[in-house]
């Protein structure tokens, strides 16, 4: 570099330095609109490295809030779920407060889906006053009984179950009947004279026969009858009512 | 340069501010005024006499002093256009044996030329005045001066004629 800076050319680059240093000292508007055109250019020139750097800036806030993005969808969706929540506990509330029996909530824990067995735990246990035999209902009717107690949790049969039968009550004038399960959500109600009145749409409820069940738990919904039989009695198909799919939280009839 | 020559350079540059502060301007249209630029014509000169480095300092010098007489709101606008024609003098008299005259003359129009395109553009106000228009009286005024530079060539100049 030094090598090619001979006397001419440092005469030229001081003399051009003292000339532009002379010409840029005035406050003259000439002066002032050559400063505006030169800033102008130089501009241009960094135009595509202001540009650059602005995507990088860019970039950069994009990936920021992309995870704000993350972070306030994750925090909403906790949000909808608190909603739902409320809004079931609210629910249970209510139930809680119109029924009659003395009642203790208990969360599933566990749901144990068998050939033979259906049951689901409850968290639930002998320190909690709960017994064996105790009814279990949700706030649409009932669910099964407890079978098994433990200090902190128990087993509860669902009425889904092959062997459970309950005793019940159906029509206008309340004839007693037995329920059993037969499939999924269905079951039947048999032992119910011909002559009862019975429509389709009927509640079934509990007997209170039963030294287990309290009377007038609702337990299902007539969805099918069948007089035309050689039986004395007709054939009542119903349709469980509790929610047997989507257990949360459920009741036990203290 | 002895002291002879530095006493002759002296007087004769004294002599060409007194006739360039008299000679009078021509009007060549409403928006245009042509003046014979003889200081420009001396640095010609120069340049076939001296080495390049002279040729520089000496368009400085030049420019500068044609500033504070001219328009010392604008120090430094002749100074910067007589610096660069300096050392594109200095170029043209490096190949004074090797070019033909025609590529003289075209070489002499660009340096007229580069000179008073510098010197119209740092001297007009581009808020007022378009680019054309600069470009415009910077040609005409390089043609003027390049008539008048043949004119002093051919009958002023003796021994050391700038085209030969």
């Amino acid at each position: 570099m030094i090598k090619y800076l001979n006397r001419d050319t440092v005469a030229l680059i001081l003399c051009l330095t003292l000339s532009i240093l002379f010409y840029f000292s005035s406050s003259s508007p000439v002066v002032n609109s050559v400063k505006t055109e030169i800033s102008d250019f130089i501009s241009i020139i960094t135009y595509p490295k202001s540009y650059y750097s602005g995507l990088m800036l860019i970039q950069e806030e994009n990936s920021i809030l992309e995870q704000k993005l993350v972070r306030m969808n994750m925090l909403n969706s906790q949000l909808l779920k608190y909603e739902k929540e409320n809004s079931e506990l609210k629910k249970l509330l209510n139930f809680y407060n119109e029924q009659p029996w003395s009642l203790q909530i208990a969360k599933v824990v566990n749901d144990n889906y068998s050939f033979l067995m259906r049951t689901i735990t409850i968290n639930l246990g002998i320190k909690n006053g709960i017994e064996t035999n105790l009814p279990v209902i949700d706030i649409n009717g009932l669910i099964g009984k407890i079978e098994i107690v433990g200090d902190r949790a128990s087993n509860v049969q669902l009425i889904t179950d092959k062997n459970f039968i309950v005793s019940v009550r159906v029509g206008n004038d309340m004839s007693i009947g037995e329920f059993k399960a037969t499939h999924k959500k269905l079951g039947i109600v048999y032992g119910v004279r011909k002559t009862a009145d019975v429509k389709v749409g009927d509640i079934v409820y509990t007997s209170g026969i039963s030294t287990i069940y309290p009377d007038s738990i609702p337990l299902a919904k007539v969805v099918n009858i069948n007089r035309h039989n050689d039986k004395p009695f007709q054939d009542i198909e119903v349709e469980i009512l509790a929610d047997l799919i989507n257990f949360n939280n459920v009741f036990v009839v203290l | 340069m002895t002291k002879n020559k530095i006493y002759n350079h002296i007087f004769l540059l004294f002599f060409i501010f007194i006739l360039q502060f008299y000679l009078p301007s021509i009007v060549f249209s409403n928006d245009l005024i042509l003046f014979p630029d003889l200081l420009l014509i001396y640095l010609v000169y120069i340049s076939v006499l001296y080495d390049k480095y002279y040729v520089i300092l000496f368009g400085f010098i030049f420019g500068l002093l044609q500033d504070f007489i001219s328009q010392s709101n604008l120090l430094g606008l002749f100074a910067f256009s007589k610096t660069i024609s300096g050392f594109l003098f200095g170029i043209l008299s490096r190949y004074d044996r090797v070019w033909k005259i025609l590529i003289k003359i075209s070489f002499l129009f660009l340096i007229f030329e580069i000179h008073y395109l510098f010197a119209s553009y740092l001297m007009f106000d581009r808020n007022f005045t378009p680019f054309i228009y600069i470009l415009k009286v910077s040609t005409i005024q390089t043609i003027f001066m390049l008539i008048i530079l043949m004119i002093v060539n051919k009958f002023i100049l003796i021994d050391n004629k700038i085209i030969k």
